[in-house]
C-alpha cells in the first residue's frame, strides 16, 4: 500500500485485522470441515460398520460402483471404500507423525541456530546441503538406503521438511532478538534460555504453524508418491499411494479403483492448504507467496 | 557482473562437494549395507558377494572408501552399474535427454501459462480471472501429479485415443511420434507447477504494483502499458526468475515419478529402478546428475537475478 | 528570500477546486477523506497545504492528478485547471496533463525512483510519453539541461547511474528535474518534498523550489505536515483537518494571528525561539483524528479542541467563513477566542 493509501486508512489497524478474519474465515471453515470429515470418518466408521480392507472375495472382483459396493471393488474383490477409509489412517498417521517430528526438530534446531553462532553455522550448512537436492529425489535416496517402511517414510519427510522450519524459526528469532521487549527483559536480568522460550519462541508460533500446515499437506503427497513407487509402507497395507499403484494395471478395465484414492488425496491436501492459507492470512498477510505449499 | 559471476561459480564448488558427500553418507552409512540389501532382493552366491564387495570397495574402511570414491566421481566416473552391464555415466547420458525434454517442456508450459495468469490476476485483483486462477492454482497444488498423470491417460489416451498412453519413441521416428508421447507427461508435471507460479507471480506483482515508483510512473503521465511492462514487471521479474529456478528443481524431482507413470525411460525412471533394485552406483550417479542439473539451473537463476537487479550487479 | 505575503500577480486562478469529494468504501459505508473541499489557487503563488498525516492533504493532491488509489474515488465536485474541468476529461486526456502541465514531486525520492532503471531512462521516459516527436539525442540534451537547472553536477555521468548510487538530496533534485523536463509545467504539486531529507538538504531544496517558482512562472502547491517548511516558502497557507480546510490565510497573517484552535495547536508544536529543543519536541496536540467512517455531526476538531463548547460546537459543522481580507476560518467560536498572537512568530520570521 502506498503511504497515501495508508494515510487514508490509518485509523483502521483494527479494521484490517477484521478484514483478515473475514478473508481467512471461510477458508479455515471449509478446509477445517472437510479435514474433520476425513479424519472422523477414518476414526469412527471402522467402529460403527464392519470394515474389512483385506478381505479377499474373488467372486466379487473388479465390480464397478453400485448400491452394494459404493465405490466398487478391486482386483481381489476387496471393497474400495473400506480400503479408502483404512488408507486414510495410514496416510494421515504418516503425515501427522512426520509433521510432529518436524515441528519438534525444526523448532529446537531453529532456536539453537537463532541463538548461537556456532550452532547456526553447523545447522545452516546441513540444511543448505539438504536443500540442494531436488526434494523428491532425496526422499527416494533415503528410502532406497533405509528400505521401504512406514517409519522410514516419516524419516524421509522429516529430513526434507525440517530445513524449511529451521529457517522460519531462525528468522523470527533473529527478528525479535533485538526487539524492544526482549531488550527490556534482558535488562531486567532475564536469562538467555528463559528469554528464548518465554519471550521469543512464542512469537514464531504463528509462521511455524502456517508452515507446518502446508508441511502436513505436502507430507501426504510425498507419502503417496513414495508408496506409488513401491518405497512406502509395503502392500497389502492400503495406503492411498499403494492403492493407486496397485490400480494401474486395471486403469482400462476398472478405473474406479484408481480414481477414488486420488480424489481423497486431493480433497485432503486441498483442505489442508486452505487451512494453511487461512492461518497465514490471520498471522501475517505479508507472508503470502513467501510461505506456501 | 563478471566479478559476481566468478564469485558465484566459486561458491558453487563447495556445494557440489557437500552434495556428493551427502550422497555418499546416505548410501553407505545407513544400517544395513548395500550388500545385505542386495542379498535380500535376489539370490546371490558367496563368490558374487565377494566380487560385488570388492567392486564397491566395501571391504575397506569408510574414510578410505570416501577418499577413493570422491576424486573418481568428480570426474564423472560412478563405476559400473550393477544391473546394466555398462558404466553408470553411459547409462545416465543415454537417458538424460528424455528427462531434460520432459522437465524443460513442462517448465515452458508452466511459464507460458503461470506468469501471465499471475500477472493478470494481480492486475485485476478480485476479478473473475483472479478467482479462476486461484481455484486453478489451489487445485493444481493439491492434485498428486502421478495420479493426475493417470487421469490424463484415462481421458486422452484410453477414452479419446488422441495420444498414446505411455512409452517413448526417439525423435528419429518422427517429431509427432516423439511429441505425442510427451504431451501427457508434460501436462501432468506442469499443473502443480503452474499453481505455484501463479501464486508467486501474483503476490510478487501485487507487492510491486503497490510500490511508490509504480505510482510515480503513473504520476509522470506514462501509459498504463509502460507502467506495467517497464516499471512493474521489470521489478517483479527479479523475483519471478527465482521462482522459475525453483520450479525447474521441483520439476526434476517430479519427473522421477511422472516418468514412472508413463514408462518414459528417463533419468527418474532409472533412479527409481536403481533404488528398488539397490543398484547403488547407478543410484548415486543418477541422483548426483539430477542434483547437478538443479544446481546449474540455480546458478543461472542467481546470475539472471543479478542481471535484473543493478544493486547486486555492481556490488 | 525575496517574497511577499501575497503572491505576485494575484487574482487570476490557475486551479479552482469546487466541492471536491474523495471517498473510500468501507464495510460501514463509504467515508470522505476529502470532504466537499473548495479552494482557488492563484497563478504564480506557492500555496502551503498543512495538516497532520491522515487529514486528506495527500489525497487532495492525488485527486487533482486523477490518481486516487482504488478503491477510493473522486466522487464529486469540479477541478478546474485553466478553466477546464479535469474530472470530466477522459483517462487518456488526464494522463497527457500529468507530468506535463501538472507535475508532482513525491515525498520519498528513494522509493519513487525505480531501482532497476537508470536515472537517464527515468527522466527521458517523461519526454517519450509527452513529446513523442523528440529524438533520442534531443531528449538527452533536454535531460542534461534540466538537471543543470536544478543544480545537479556531473549531469552526464548521473544519467547512467542507478538510484541507489545517488544521495538523498540528488535524488530529490532528480525528481524535481523530472517534473520540469517537459518545460511546460504550470502547476507543481510537491507532496512532503523534504520530509525524507536531513535539515541542511531540506533548506537547499526549499530554496530551489522558491527559485524555480519565479524562474518558471509556475504555481506550486506545497503539501507538508511541517509549518516551518511553509513559513519558509509559501505565500498562502491552507490548514486541513479531517478532510476539510479549517483555516486559509496569507502566511504572515497565519503565523501572526492564527484563528483556528487547530492552527494554534500546530503552531505550538513548532520549536520556539528560546525554548529548549527537547521540550518543544514533546509538544503535540493530544487526541486523535475522528473516525471518518462516522464523522461527528459538529466540528470535527471537537474531541481535541481546548475551546470546545458542548451544545454549540458539536451541534453543526461550522462553515468556512470569510473573516477578513483573504482570510477564512472554520470555527463557531473564533470571535470569542482570546487573540493569541506571537505564538510562533519566531518560527515565522
Ligand atoms: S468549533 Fe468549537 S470545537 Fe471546533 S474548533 Fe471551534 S471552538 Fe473548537
Amino acid at each position: 500500500m502506498t503511504p497515501a493509501a495508508a494515510e487514508a486508512t490509518t485509523p483502521s489497524t483494527a479494521r484490517s485485522a477484521l478484514r483478515a478474519i473475514r478473508r481467512a474465515g471461510p477458508m479455515l471453515l471449509s478446509g477445517g470441515t472437510v479435514l474433520a470429515l476425513v479424519v472422523l470418518a477414518s476414526l469412527f466408521v471402522p467402529l460403527l460398520v464392519e470394515i474389512d480392507p483385506l478381505g479377499i472375495d474373488v467372486a466379487q472382483k473388479l465390480l464397478p460402483p453400485s448400491a452394494e459396493h459404493w465405490l466398487g471393488t478391486d482386483e481381489f474383490g476387496r471393497e474400495v471404500l473400506d480400503r479408502l477409509i483404512i488408507g486414510a489412517h495410514i496416510s494421515l498417521r504418516v503425515a501427522f507423525a512426520a509433521t510432529l517430528l518436524t515441528a519438534v526438530l525444526g523448532i529446537a534446531l531453529g532456536a539453537l541456530s537463532g541463538q548461537y553462532r556456532l550452532a547456526d553455522s553447523i545447522i545452516g550448512r546441513f540444511s543448505d546441503a539438504l536443500l540442494v537436492f531436488p526434494g523428491f529425489v532425496l526422499a527416494i535416496m533415503i528410502l532406497a538406503a533405509l528400505g521401504p517402511s512406514e517409519l522410514n517414510v516419516v524419516l524421509a519427510v522429516v529430513v526434507l521438511y525440517v530445513p524449511r522450519v529451521i529457517r522460519t524459526v531462525r528468522a523470527s528469532i533473529i527478528e525479535f532478538r533485538s526487539a524492544d521487549f526482549v531488550q527490556a527483559a534482558r535488562a531486567v536480568g532475564v536469562g538467555d534460555m528463559r528469554l528464548l522460550v518465554v519471550h521469543i519462541l512464542p512469537k514464531s508460533f504463528g509462521p511455524v504453524m502456517v508452515q507446518l500446515t502446508f508441511g502436513f499437506a505436502w507430507a501426504i503427497l510425498v507419502e503417496a508418491g513414495l508408496s506409488f513407487l513401491g518405497l512406502g509402507p509395503p502392500p497389502p497395507s492400503p495406503s492411498w499411494g499403494n492403492m493407486i499403484s496397485a490400480a494401474r494395471e486395471f486403469i482400462r478395465t476398472a478405473p474406479w479403483i484408481m480414481i477414488a484414492p486420488g480424489v481423497m488425496i486431493t480433497i485432503t491436501v486441498l483442505s489442508l492448504n486452505l487451512i494453511g492459507d487461512g492461518l497465514r492470512d490471520l498471522v501475517d498477510p505479508r507472508l503470502q507467496g513467501k510461505v506456501g505449499p | 557482473m563478471l566479478l559476481y559471476t566468478l564469485r558465484r561459480i566459486l561458491e558453487f564448488v563447495p556445494t557440489i562437494f557437500i552434495a556428493l558427500t551427502l550422497i555418499f553418507v546416505i548410501t553407505r552409512l545407513v544400517p544395513g549395507s548395500p550388500i545385505t540389501a542386495l542379498i535380500g532382493n535376489q539370490s546371490v552366491d558367496a563368490a558374487q558377494i565377494d566380487a560385488i564387495t570388492k567392486q564397491l570397495g566395501l571391504d575397506r574402511p569408510i574414510l578410505e572408501q570416501y577418499l577413493e570414491w570422491l576424486p573418481r566421481v568428480v570426474t564423472g566416473d560412478f563405476g559400473q552399474s550393477l544391473f546394466f552391464s555398462a558404466p553408470v555415466a553411459e547409462v545416465i547420458l543415454d537417458r538424460f535427454p528424455i528427462t531434460f525434454a520432459l522437465t524443460f517442456m513442462a517448465l515452458l508450459v508452466t511459464v507460458a501459462v503461470g506468469i501471465p495468469l499471475g500477472i493478470l490476476s494481480a492486475m485485476r485483483r478480485g476479478g473473475i480471472l483472479d478467482y479462476f486462477g486461484n481455484v486453478l492454482s489451489s487445485l493444481g497444488m493439491a492434485l498428486p501429479p502421478f495420479w493426475l498423470g493417470f487421469m490424463l491417460m484415462l481421458v486422452f489416451a484410453v477414452s479419446l485415443q488422441w495420444v498414446p498412453a505411455s512409452g517413448y519413441r526417439p525423435m528419429e521416428f518422427g517429431f509427432w511420434s516423439w511429441l505425442s508421447r510427451l504431451v501427457l507427461p508434460v501436462l501432468a508435471l506442469s499443473v502443480s507447477q503452474i499453481g505455484l507460479v501463479v501464486r508467486m507471480t501474483r503476490s510478487t506483482m501485487i507487492e510491486v504494483l503497490g510500490m511508490e515508483y509504480v505510482a510515480m510512473a503513473r504520476t509522470k503521465g506514462l501509459r498504463e502499458r509502460t507502467v506495467i511492462l517497464r516499471h512493474a514487471l521489470r521489478n517483479a521479474m527479479v523475483q519471478i526468475v527465482t521462482v522459475i529456478g525453483l520450479v525447474f528443481a521441483l520439476g526434476l524431482g517430479g519427473s522421477v515419478i511422472i516418468e514412472n507413470v508413463f514408462a518414459l525411460p528417463g533419468l527418474g525412471e532409472l533412479i527409481t529402478t536403481a533404488a528398488i533394485r539397490r543398484d547403488y552406483p547407478t543410484l548415486e550417479g543418477g541422483i548426483f546428475y539430477l542434483t547437478l542439473v538443479a544446481l546449474v539451473i540455480n546458478l543461472m537463476v542467481d546470475l539472471a537475478y543479478a542481471w535484473f537487479n543493478p544493486r547486486i550487479r555492481y556490488a | 528570500m525575496s517574497r511577499q505575503g501575497v503572491a505576485p500577480g494575484a487574482g487570476e486562478p490557475v486551479l479552482q477546486l469546487e466541492g471536491v469529494e474523495v471517498r473510500f468504501p468501507s464495510p460501514h459505508g463509504s467515508f470522505a477523506v476529502v470532504d466537499r473541499l473548495s479552494l482557488s489557487v492563484t497563478r504564480g503563488e506557492i500555496l502551503g497545504v498543512v495538516g497532520e498525516s491522515g487529514c486528506g492533504k495527500s489525497m487532495l493532491a492525488r485527486s487533482i492528478v486523477g490518481l486516487v488509489p482504488p478503491p477510493g474515488r473522486t466522487v464529486g465536485g469540479a477541478i478546474l485547471f485553466d478553466g477546464v474541468d479535469l474530472v470530466r476529461l477522459s483517462p487518456d486526456e488526464r494522463r497527457r496533463i500529468r507530468g506535463d502541465a501538472i507535475a508532482v514531486v513525491p515525498q520519498e525520492p528513494m522509493t519513487s525512483l525505480n531501482p532497476t532503471l537508470r536515472i537517464g531512462d527515468q527522466l527521458t521516459e517523461v519526454l517519450r510519453a509527452h513529446r513523442p516527436e523528440m529524438s533520442r539525442s534531443q531528449r538527452r540534451a533536454r535531460a542534461l539541461e534540466v538537471m543543470e537547472q536544478v543544480g545537479i553536477q556531473f549531469a552526464g555521468q548521473r544519467l547512467a547511474q542507478y538510484p541507489h548510487e545517488l544521495s538523498g538530496g540528488i535524488r530529490q533534485r532528480v525528481m524535481i528535474a523530472m517534473a520540469l523536463i517537459c518545460g511546460a509545467v504550470k502547476l507543481l504539486i510537491a507532496d512532503e518534498p523534504t520530509t525524507a531529507l536531513d535539515v541542511t538538504i531540506q533548506a537547499q531544496i526549499l530554496e530551489l523550489f522558491v527559485r524555480l517558482q519565479s524562474e518558471e512562472q509556475m504555481t506550486v502547491i506545497l503539501i507538508t505536515h511541517d509549518l516551518a517548511v511553509v513559513a519558509q516558502t509559501a505565500h498562502r497557507v491552507a490548514v486541513m483537518y479531517a478532510g476539510c480546510i479549517v483555516e486559509l490565510a496569507p502566511v504572515l497573517d497565519l503565523f501572526d494571528a492564527p484563528l483556528h484552535p487547530y492552527t494554534r495547536g500546530l503552531l505550538e508544536t513548532l520549536p520556539r525561539r528560546g525554548a529548549s529543543a527537547s521540550k518543544s519536541h514533546l509538544a503535540t496536540i493530544a487526541g486523535a483524528v475522528p473516525d471518518l467512517a462516522r464523522p461527528p455531526a459538529g466540528c470535527r476538531f471537537f474531541n481535541r479542541c481546548p475551546h470546545a463548547l458542548a451544545g454549540i460546537c458539536d451541534a453543526a459543522l461550522p462553515a468556512l467563513e470569510p473573516v477578513a481580507d483573504e482570510r477564512w476560518v472554520r470555527c463557531h467560536r473564533w470571535r470569542e477566542l482570546p487573540a493569541v498572537a506571537a505564538a510562533a512568530v519566531g518560527a515565522a520570521s
